[in-house]
C-alpha cells in the first residue's frame, strides 16, 4: 500500500516538474542536451550570448554539468566572461565558479572580467560584496595581486560580517598569490583577528595558521576576547581556534604547577572541584588566563562535530595532564555512535589517550566490546582500549571477553584477541598464570591461527621471566603428544629446544619421541626437529670436555642428562642420518651444515653462537604504542606518514607578564575609516564623494601592474600606521605625536587612499538596514556615530576632508592605546 | 589538519545534499542538480577548509532545486514574493531571493524570512539498541534443563510452548544511542521549550546543536529551550548504558534432540505499554562457513529460514509482529566431510555461534526517555491565532543484538 501511494506522488512529482519545465520554457534546456545526454557547442554559445537572463542560466548550467563531468570547457571562455556581470546572483555565481576553475589557462582573458568583479566590491548586497572578494582573490593570475591587495584592503572594513569574513580568506589566497605581499597581508589580517564578530575570527585564525603561525605574538590582546567567544564561532573555526590557542599558551603562559595549599581557585567546576579538594592537600594551580581557556573550552565537548571535541581534548591533555581529566571520558565514548570512520578515528585516539593514563576509559569497558557489526580496524582498536583499560579488578571479565573473541569464526579477531591476552598477562603473575593456562588449552585447537598466535604469546610470556616457567615448557612438551596441526608442532619443538638450556631433561625426551615419528611429521616440523637435535648436541658436546663450568650452574639437572652420554650421540646420529635421506632439499642442506659444525669441537664455540643464542623476547606491544608523538586528532596519528601538524611547542620557562592580554577597546579598530564619515556623506559631502568614487572607478578600470603597484606601496606606509597601531599596542604616547604630523604632511599623496575608502563609506549609507539586524553593532556604533559627529563640528573644516579624516583616525588610534581614556582629551587636541 | 574534519565534513555534505535533494540520494538526482551541487560545494568548501556548512545558512546562498525560482530568475520582487506565497505550503518550494542576505537572521542556523501557512512541529526521538547476551553459563543450562523438562519436541504444539526460558543470561552489555529530533515547520523566529525526562538515568557526554541553549540544560537537565533552523535538525545525541534489552527477547540452545547435535533458537516479544507490534523483525543465525556444508531439518513454527550466504542463515518474518508472541527455529549442522578430524578421530558437530536479532519498534524507547512538554514559548512573526501541529514519536531500532551461542 505505502509501496503504490509513494508510486502515486512520484508520478505528481514528475507530472509538476513537466507542467514546469513548460511553463518556463525549458523545452529549449533539454534540447540542450540531446536524448542521449551529449551536447551541442553552438547551442550552448547561443545561449550564453543570449540577452534574456534565463537563457544564459540554462547556457551556464550546461557548461557546470559539463564541468561536473571533468570534460574541459575552456573553448566558452569568451561567451562565460561576458556573463560576469550578469543581473541574476545564480547565473553570475555560476560564472565565476567558472572562472576560478580555467583563470589560470585563460589568464589574458580572465583579466577581462577583472572589470566587473571589481565593480561587485562595491555592490550593495554584503552577498555579492563577499563573492567578487572571493572570487578576485581565487583567481590564480599572478599580475592581479595588486588588485587582489586593494580588495581586500577595501573589504576588511566592510559593514557586512559576511564580506569581512570572505575577505579573511582571501588574504590566505593572496599570500598563495604572491608571497612578498606578506607584511601588508599580515596587517590586515591583526585587523580582522581583533574583529568583533565571531563570524568572522575562525575564519582569520584559519587564515593565520597557514599563512604565519608563528606570529602568535598577534594574539595577546586577543587572546581572552577569544576565549570568551569561542562557544559561539561555528564548528569549523573552533577547530582552528582551540588547535592554535593550545599553542599560544604553551608559550605565553605559565604551565600550571603543584601548589602545597589548597586552593579554591581550581579551574574546572564545582564538582571536580569537590572531588580534587577531598583527594590530596596538595593543589594544582594554574595560570588564571588558562584557567579562562580550560573554562570556556569544556562546554564544547558537548559539540555535535566530532573534530571539535577531539580539539578539545587535545588542548586538555596538552595543557593539563595533570589534572583530572575524567570528564573527557563520555564525550569521547559517545562518538562511538558515530558512522564507521569517525569511530575509528575516535577509537585511535582513545587507545593513544589510555596508553598515557589507563584509568580515562576503567568505567567504560563496556563500550568497548566488540560487536559482530564492527570492521576489523575498530575490532582491533577496541581490543586494544580493552586491553589497555583494564585492571586488575576488571581483568577477570576483560579476558572472558577476550577468550570469546579468540575463538570466534572471524579469524582477524582470533589473532588480535590473543595478542591481547598475551598483553593483559603483563599486568600480574596471578594473571600470567591464568592467561597461559587458558593457552596452553588452545594448542588443541584445530584453528590453524589460534594454535600459533597462542604460542607465540606463551612464548613471550616464559621469556618473560624463563626460570619460572619450567614446568610451562614440561606442559608444552606434554600437549605435542596431542597437537595435530603442523604448525603448532613445529613450535612447540621450537620453544622446548629454546628452553633446553633452562629445562634440561625434557628437551631430549622430546627428541626422542618426535625421532620415533619423523617419517610422518610435516617439513615444518622436520626442520625443527632438526635443529632441536642440534641444539641439544651443542649442549652436549659442550658439557662433554670441560665439565667443571657447568657444575655449579645446574647441578640438580645434571643426574638426568650425565650418566648415559651415548644416547645424546646416538639420537644425533640417527636424526641426521634421516634427514640426510629426505626429500627436501632444504632439510638435507641443514642437517649437512649442523653436522660439519658439531663434528669437530674446535667450532664448538662457533656452534654455540649459531644455536644457543638468546633470542630476543617477540616485543609485544601496543599497537598504538609510539602514537603519542602525534597531537591528539591529527591525521598523523590515524595514517602513517602523513606529517600534518606541527608539532606542540614545548612551554616556555619565562612567560611575559600576564599583563600583555589586556584587552584593548577593539570594537572601533574595524569600523574604523567608514564611521567617521559616514555623517558627514549624509549632511552635504554626498555630491562630492559620488564623484569621488566614479574617478575611483576609473582609476581602477584602468588598472595596470605598474600603477597599481605604486599605489599599493603607498598603501604599505599608510597602512603600517593605520591597521598596524591597534596591534603595536606598546607604543608609547609621545611617539603617536609625531605620527600624527607625518599624516598631515602626506595628506596630499594620499588622495587616492582616501578616496577608496570613500567608496566603502557610500555604500556603507545605503546598508543601514543591515547594521540594524545586529542589535548590538547598532548600540556601539550609534555611540560612535555621535561621538564623531562632535569630532567632526569641533575641528571639521569642511575642504580639508581628507585631512580632518585622518585626524580622526589618528585619535581613534590613539584611543586604541590609551584603552579608551580620556577620549574627549585627545579629541581636543 | 585534523584527521576528524574531512570526515565530518563529508558527514554534513551529505546532510546538505538530503536536504536539498531529499533521500535517498540516486545517481540521477546527482546527475541532474551538477550545477547545484556544483555551487553548494563551492560555498561549502573555501580554501581547502570547511566554510558554510549550516543547511539553513547554503539555503539563503544556493537556489533550492525544488522551488519555482529557478525559472523566474529576473521577475520583480513583488512578483516573487507572490509566487513564494503560493507555494510555500510544501515545503519543498522555498523560493530563493538573492536580496535575502541584506536581512540576514541574527540566527546563524535559521534561513532568513521563514514562511508556512500550516504551523507544524514534530519531536522524534529514535534510539538504537546494541545488545550482547552471553551464552548461559552450565549452570543455568542445567536449571532450565530441569525445570522445562527435555521434551522441546517440535511439532504443531511448537506453535504453543511457553518459549520463554526459565533462567534468562543477563546482557553483559546494554547500550543505547538516542538521537533527538525536531521537525520545524514554523514561520518567523520561534521560540521553542522541550522537556524529555530520562528518569535517573545519566546521558554519557550528550551532544546538542549550537541552537540549545545550554545553560537551561545545565539548570535542568531534560530541558532543551532553542530556536530552532527550519526544517529537520537533530537537537540532541545521547548515549545510556544499562538499558532493557527491548522488546523482543531471543535464546540459542545447542545439544538437543536424540543425537545431540540439533540447535533451538527462539524469539519472543516482550509485553510493553503502549505497542502493539514490531517490524522488520530478522533473525540471523551466524555459523562457522569454513566447516558447516549446510543446514538441514530446518523446523520454524513461523516465519522463513533460508542460508542467505556463507555462515549466515536468515530467519524472516515479514511485516508486522505482534505483541506477546513466540516463535522457535530447530536445526542440524551438517559438517563438511573433508575437515581434519579432532583429536579422538571424530569430526566435533558444529553449532550457531551467535544469532543476530534486529527490527524496529515505534512507540517505545528503551531508555524509558519520555517527551514530558513541547510548547511554542514565543516567537517573532508567528501567528499565535493558528495553533501549531505537534507530534512526537519514538523509535527504538534493534539495530545490534547478540545472542552468543
Amino acid at each position: 500500500m505505502a509501496e503504490s501511494l509513494s508510486k502515486i506522488t512520484a508520478v505528481f512529482e514528475t507530472a509538476k516538474e513537466l507542467t514546469m519545465e513548460a511553463a518556463a520554457s525549458a523545452r529549449n534546456a533539454t534540447a540542450i542536451f540531446g536524448e542521449d545526454g551529449s551536447f551541442r557547442p553552438r547551442d550552448v554559445q547561443r545561449y550564453l550570448n543570449s540577452r534574456h537572463e534565463k537563457e544564459k542560466l540554462v547556457g551556464m548550467k550546461a557548461i557546470a554539468t559539463l564541468m561536473s563531468k571533468g570534460e574541459d570547457v575552456t573553448e566558452f571562455f569568451p561567451d562565460v566572461v561576458k556573463n560576469s556581470a550578469a543581473q541574476t546572483l545564480e547565473v553570475r555565481k555560476l560564472v565565476y565558479i567558472y572562472l576560478l576553475r580555467y583563470a589560470q589557462q585563460e589568464s589574458d582573458l580572465a583579466l577581462l572580467s577583472i572589470n566587473a568583479i571589481q565593480k561587485s566590491l562595491g555592490d550593495q548586497n554584503p552577498q555579492i560584496r563577499a563573492m567578487a572578494i572571493k572570487v578576485l582573490s581565487g583567481i590564480k593570475v599572478p599580475s592581479i595581486a595588486p588588485i587582489v591587495l586593494l580588495g581586500i584592503r577595501k573589504s576588511i572594513v566592510d559593514m557586512s560580517s559576511v564580506v569581512r569574513r570572505a575577505a579573511a580568506v582571501a588574504i590566505g589566497k593572496a599570500y598563495e598569490l604572491d608571497k612578498s605581499n606578506l607584511e601588508t597581508l599580515v596587517g590586515y589580517l591583526a585587523t580582522l583577528l581583533a574583529d568583533k564578530s565571531f563570524y568572522v575570527i575562525g575564519s582569520a585564525v584559519q587564515t593565520f595558521v597557514n599563512m604565519c603561525p608563528d606570529r602568535l605574538d598577534m594574539l595577546h590582546t586577543n587572546y581572552r576576547r577569544y576565549c570568551n567567544m569561542l562557544a559561539d564561532i561555528e564548528e569549523w573555526g573552533q577547530v582552528c581556534v582551540l588547535d592554535m590557542l593550545t599553542r599560544y599558551v604553551r608559550i605565553y603562559v605559565p604551565k600550571g604547577r603543584m601548589v602545597k595549599k589548597p586552593n579554591d581557585k581550581f579551574y574546572s567546576d564545582d564538582e571536580e572541584n569537590e572531588k580534587e579538594v577531598e583527594k590530596e592537600q596538595e593543589e594544582f594551580v594554574i595560570d588564571p588566563d588558562l584557567e579562562m581557556l580550560l573554562a570556556a573550552a569544556k562546554p564544547l565537548l558537548q559539540s555535535r562535530n566530532s573534530a571539535v571535541v577531539l580539539a578539545v581534548v587535545n588542548l586538555f591533555n596538552a595543557l593539563v595532564p595533570e589534572a583530572d581529566l575524567s570528564f573527557l571520558g563520555p564525550p569521547l565514548v559517545r562518538l562511538l555512535s558515530r558512522p564507521s570512520e569517525i569511530q575509528y578515528v575516535v577509537l585511535s585516539n582513545i587507545a593513544v589517550l589510555a596508553i598515557q593514563n589507563n584509568d580515562l576509559f576503567a568505567p567504560y569497558l563496556k563500550y568497548f566490546y566488540v560487536f559482530p557489526s564492527d570492521t576489523p580496524e575498530i575490532a582491533k582498536r577496541k581490543i586494544e582500549v580493552l586491553t589497555l583499560s583494564c585492571s586488575e579488578s576488571t581483568v577477570s571479565e576483560v579476558l572472558s571477553e577476550l577468550q570469546y573473541y579468540a575463538t570466534s569464526v572471524d579469524k582477524f579477531l582470533v589473532a588480535e584477541a590473543v595478542r591481547a591476552i598475551g598483553r593483559c598477562a603483563q599486568i600480574s603473575n596471578d594473571i600470567a598464570r591464568r592467561c597461559l593456562r587458558w593457552l596452553l588449552k588452545q594448542i588443541h585447537s584445530a584453528d590453524p591461527i589460534l594454535v600459533g598466535e597462542s604460542l607465540t604469546v606463551i612464548r613471550y610470556i616464559i621469556q618473560l621471566s624463563p626460570k619460572d616457567h619450567i614446568k610451562t615448557v614440561a606442559k608444552l612438551a606434554l600437549a605435542l603428544d596431542s597437537a595435530t596441526v603442523p604448525l603448532a608442532r613445529a613450535s612447540i619443538i621450537w620453544l622446548v629446544g629454546e628452553f633446553a638450556g633452562i629445562a634440561r631433561y625434557i628437551a631430549p625426551d622430546v627428541l626422542r619421541k618426535c625421532a620415533k615419528g619423523f617419517m610422518d611429521e610435516d617439513e615444518t616440523t622436520k626442520l625443527q626437529i632438526v635443529l632441536l637435535s642440534a641444539k641439544l648436541y651443542s649442549y652436549y658436546i659442550e658439557e662433554k670436555p670441560v665439565e667443571e663450568e657447568k657444575d655449579d650452574t645446574d647441578e640438580q639437572l645434571e643426574p638426568t642428562i650425565k650418566p648415559p652420554a651415548d644416547p645424546m650421540d646416538l639420537l644425533f646420529d640417527y636424526i641426521m642420518l634421516l634427514a640426510r635421506y629426505d626429500t627436501s632439499y632444504d632439510l638435507r642442506d641443514r642437517a649437512r651444515l649442523y653436522k660439519s659444525l658439531l663434528a669437530s669441537p674446535s667450532s664448538a664455540p662457533l656452534a654455540k653462537l649459531l644455536l644457543q643464542a638468546p633470542k630476543p623476547s617477540p616485543h609485544a606491544p601496543s599497537p598504538s604504542q609510539g602514537k603519542e608523538k602525534f597531537l591528539i586528532g591529527s591525521s598523523g596519528l590515524i595514517c602513517a606518514g602523513v606529517n600534518d601538524g606541527r608539532p606542540l611547542p614545548p612551554w616556555s620557562s619565562e612567560t611575559p607578564d600576564a599583563s600583555i592580554r589586556d584587552e584593548v577597546k577593539v570594537e572601533e579598530a574595524p569600523v574604523l575609516a567608514p564611521l567617521p564619515k559616514k555623517v558627514k556623506a549624509k549632511t552635504n559631502k554626498a555630491k562630492k564623494e559620488t564623484k569621488k568614487k566614479k574617478v575611483v572607478i576609473e582609476k581602477i578600470k584602468h588598472v595596470k601592474p605598474k600603477t597599481v603597484k605604486k599605489t599599493e606601496e603607498d598603501f604599505h606606509t599608510t597602512l603600517d600606521e593605520f591597521f598596524g597601531e591597534p596591534a603595536a599596542t606598546s607604543a608609547p604616547a609621545e611617539e603617536d605625536e609625531e605620527v600624527s604630523e607625518e599624516v598631515e604632511v602626506e595628506v596630499e599623496e594620499e588622495e587616492s587612499e582616501s578616496e577608496v575608502e570613500v567608496i566603502v563609506e557610500v555604500s556603507d549609507s545605503s546598508e543601514e538596514e543591515d547594521s540594524e539586524e545586529d542589535s548590538e553593532e547598532e548600540i556601539s556604533e550609534d555611540e560612535d556615530e555621535d561621538e564623531d559627529e562632535n569630532e567632526a563640528e569641533d575641528g571639521g573644516s569642511e575642504e580639508e576632508s581628507g585631512e580632518s579624516a585622518i585626524d580622526e583616525e589618528q585619535s581613534e588610534t590613539e584611543d586604541d592605546d590609551d584603552d579608551a581614556a580620556g577620549r574627549g582629551l585627545l579629541s581636543g587636541q | 589538519m585534523p584527521a576528524l574534519v574531512p570526515l565530518e565534513f563529508i558527514s554534513h555534505l551529505i546532510k546538505v545534499l538530503h536536504d536539498y535533494f531529499q533521500p535517498p540520494l540516486s545517481r540521477q538526482k546527482i546527475e541532474k542538480n551538477y550545477s547545484t551541487i556544483m555551487m553548494l560545494l563551492n560555498e561549502m568548501i573555501e580554501d581547502g577548509y570547511p566554510f558554510v556548512t549550516e543547511e539553513n545558512a547554503l539555503r539563503d546562498l544556493v537556489p533550492f532545486a525544488g522551488g519555482l525560482s529557478k525559472y523566474l530568475p529576473t521577475l520583480p520582487k513583488g512578483a516573487a514574493n507572490s509566487l513564494k506565497g503560493l507555494t510555500s505550503s510544501s515545503s519543498s518550494s522555498k523560493s530563493f531571493s538573492p536580496d535575502s542576505s541584506l536581512t540576514r537572521s541574527n540566527v546563524p542556523w535559521r534561513r532568513s524570512n521563514v514562511k508556512h501557512n500550516n504551523s507544524e512541529l514534530y519531536v522524534d526521538i529514535h534510539e538504537a539498541l546494541s545488545v550482547i547476551i552471553p551464552a548461559l553459563s552450565p549452570t543455568q543450562q542445567m536449571l532450565n534443563s530441569i525445570n522445562s523438562g527435555s521434551t522441546p519436541v517440535p511439532s504443531a504444539s511448537a506453535f504453543y510452548t511457553p518459549a520463554v526460558p526459565q533462567v534468562l543470561a543477563e546482557p553483559i552489555v546494554a547500550i543505547a544511542h538516542g538521537s533527538v529530533f525536531a521537525t520545524t515547520k514554523l514561520s518567523g523566529t520561534p521560540d521553542i521549550q522541550l522537556i524529555i525526562s530520562f528518569g535517573n538515568r545519566l546521558l554519557e557526554g550528550p551532544a546538542f546543536h549550537p541552537c540549545v541553549r545550554l545553560a537551561r540544560w545545565r539548570e535542568r537537565p531534560g530541558t532543551l529551550s532553542f530556536i530552532p533552523p527550519d526544517g529537520k535538525c537533530c537537537l540532541l545525541q545521547y548515549t545510556v548504558s544499562g538499558v532493557e534489552s527491548g522488546p523482543i527477547g531471543g535464546d540459542l540452545k545447542t545439544g538437543l534432540g536424540p543425537m545431540k547435535d540439533e540447535f533451538e533458537v527462539r524469539v519472543w516479544s516482550r509485553v510493553p505499554r503502549n505497542v502493539k507490534f514490531v517490524e522488520n523483525l530478522r533473525v540471523e543465525v551466524v555459523f562457522d562457513g569454513e566447516r558447516v556444508q549446510n543446514v538441514k531439518g530446518t523446523r520454524a513454527s513461523s516465519g522463513e529460514f533460508d542460508i542467505e550466504k556463507k555462515g549466515v542463515g536468515v530467519w524472516r518474518f515479514p511485516g508486522k509482529t505482534p505483541m506477546g508472541w513466540n516463535a522457535s527455529l530447530r536445526g542440524t549442522m551438517v559438517v563438511s566431510e573433508d575437515l581434519a578430524t579432532g583429536p579422538d578421530g571424530t569430526v566435533p558437530q558444529e553449532f550457531p555461534k551467535y544469532v543476530k536479532i534486529s527490527y524496529d519498534c515505534q512507540g517505545m524507547l528503551v531508555s524509558g526517555a519520555k517527551v514530558e512538554s513541547l510548547r511554542i514559548v514565543s516567537g517573532k512573526g508567528i501567528d499565535d491565532r493558528a495553533k501549531p501541529y505537534k507530534g512526537v514519536k519514538y523509535l527504538t531500532k534493534g539495530k545490534d543484538i547478540v545472542i552468543r551461542g
